[in-house]
């Protein structure tokens, strides 16, 4: 579960779940005219003269205990100016859109997809990334690691940091719990049987 | 990082062991190609097309060239080339920043003829289908046969006939495809996201890159 928007409690799936249905609805009843609207509409934003949307401002972030200042433009996103700018390259960049997870990072203790947050909106929070984490024998990487869950590790980043937010709110979370908390998450190479273990494992763990 | 070394005991068939890179991986410290930032890296933009079948009839770059940050245009698909599907690649553009670059493909200016388009394997297998392909729009198979099959289904006791397709099928990987290159007056340094160290051999890697 993300938790980009503080009003929003359900999950992500659900959520996904619920506008997917919308969109198939209205991709029916709006028939191929809508997509040529569209289409037509992007050829004419393309004729217009060049917008520069470019310009940059000063951000002052809070990255894993340490303030870091760059400047951005307004629009990046915290993922793209974490690894594009600050050198934290733990978040990974897939799908830029909210869907995979493998960009999550804790924010104010919750996790968030950084992919979908403005770096702007960041500022004066505390930005927590998986390079800050314990790697001791109690701690969520270790537990991935003997457990096996993760195999070319590009999505691990995103599973390891929301299991630790997920154990920090929730030190003794059941199965069923631990699929709620990383559902935001999607694993490729189908390791989710250790991921899992490994949630579960670190929640005994972190406790001994 | 201890467990990033070398096992002490080679045999290990039959054993478990921690995977070597697996700590690395699961601390958000292992590089990949796509977390190396090499002094002075630019980043690209693709433009794609917007149409599931056109030919362009202009191209312009020249305000695009014009704008912040952007150092270079490669044109794909100029004018008199065709695209074929909903995203084709047309142009590259490379800048300071992703968003500059972002902006700069925007600004380009594309007149397109549009042409009638096949969408699905259906319509493109349709007898008057439009020509998306060179050469036609169906390839031959690659059918093998082993035995005799017309002959096992005349002797078969019951026979099932069904039309069977298959997807395109691909691993999705959520990794980037990519390498990236550090390159001084002397040497190339390459940190590649292949499995095989045979594909990283620099003897081939000077005329891929077409360099002296």
């Amino acid at each position: 579960m993300r938790e980009n928007d503080p009003n929003l409690n359900s999950s992500r799936r659900d959520f996904l779940r619920g506008s997917s249905v919308a969109a198939a609805s209205a991709v029916l009843s709006q028939s191929a005219q809508a997509g040529m609207e569209e289409i037509a509409a992007a050829e004419a934003l393309a004729q217009q003269e060049p917008a520069v949307a470019a310009g940059t401002v000063k951000v002052s972030l809070q990255v894993n205990g340490k303030p870091m200042t760059t400047e951005i433009e307004p629009r990046s996103t915290l993922l793209d100016v974490l690894r594009h700018r600050l050198d934290v390259t733990g978040p990974k960049r897939v799908c830029d859109r909210a869907s995979c997870g493998a960009c999550t990072v804790i924010v104010d203790g919750k996790s968030v997809y950084s992919c979908t947050t403005l770096a702007i909106a960041a500022q004066g929070k505390e930005i927590r990334t998986l390079e800050s984490f314990d790697t001791g024998p109690n701690s969520v990487p270790h537990a991935f690691h003997q457990n096996d869950g993760l195999m070319c590790g590009y999505c691990t980043p995103g599973f390891v940091t929301a299991c630790q937010a997920l154990l920090e709110k929730n030190p003794n979370p059941t199965l069923e719990e631990v699929r709620k908390g990383l559902d935001g998450n999607i694993c490729r190479c189908g390791t989710y049987v250790g991921v899992v273990k490994a949630a579960l494992e670190a929640a005994k763990a972190i406790k001994v | 990082m201890a467990a990033n070394s070398w096992p002490e005991k080679t045999r290990i068939i039959n054993t478990r062991y921690p995977r070597l890179d697996g700590l690395a991986k699961a601390s958000g410290r292992a590089k990949y190609p796509s977390d190396e930032r090499p002094e002075g890296t630019l980043f690209g933009v693709v433009l794609y097309s917007l149409h599931a079948h056109a030919k362009i009839k202009s191209l312009d770059s020249s305000a695009a060239e014009k704008m912040p940050g952007v150092k270079a245009i490669e044109v794909i698909a100029g004018p008199g080339k065709t695209v074929r599907y909903h995203g084709d690649d047309i142009a590259v553009i490379v800048a300071e920043t992703e968003e500059q670059a972002r902006d700069a493909s925007q600004a380009i200016k594309i007149e397109y003829e549009h042409l009638p388009h096949a969408a699905t394997e259906t319509q493109a297998m349709a007898e008057n289908a439009p020509k998306i392909v060179n050469g036609g729009n169906v390839r031959k198979g690659r059918a093998q046969t082993t035995g005799n099959p017309d002959d096992g289904l005349q002797k078969a006791d019951a026979v099932v006939e069904g039309t069977y397709f298959a997807p395109v099928i691909t691993h999705v990987c959520l990794e980037p495809h990519g390498l990236t290159a550090r390159w001084t007056t002397k040497t190339i340094s390459r940190h590649g996201q292949v499995h095989s160290p045979s594909w990283q051999r620099p003897m081939n890697w000077p005329s891929q890159m077409n360099c002296p």
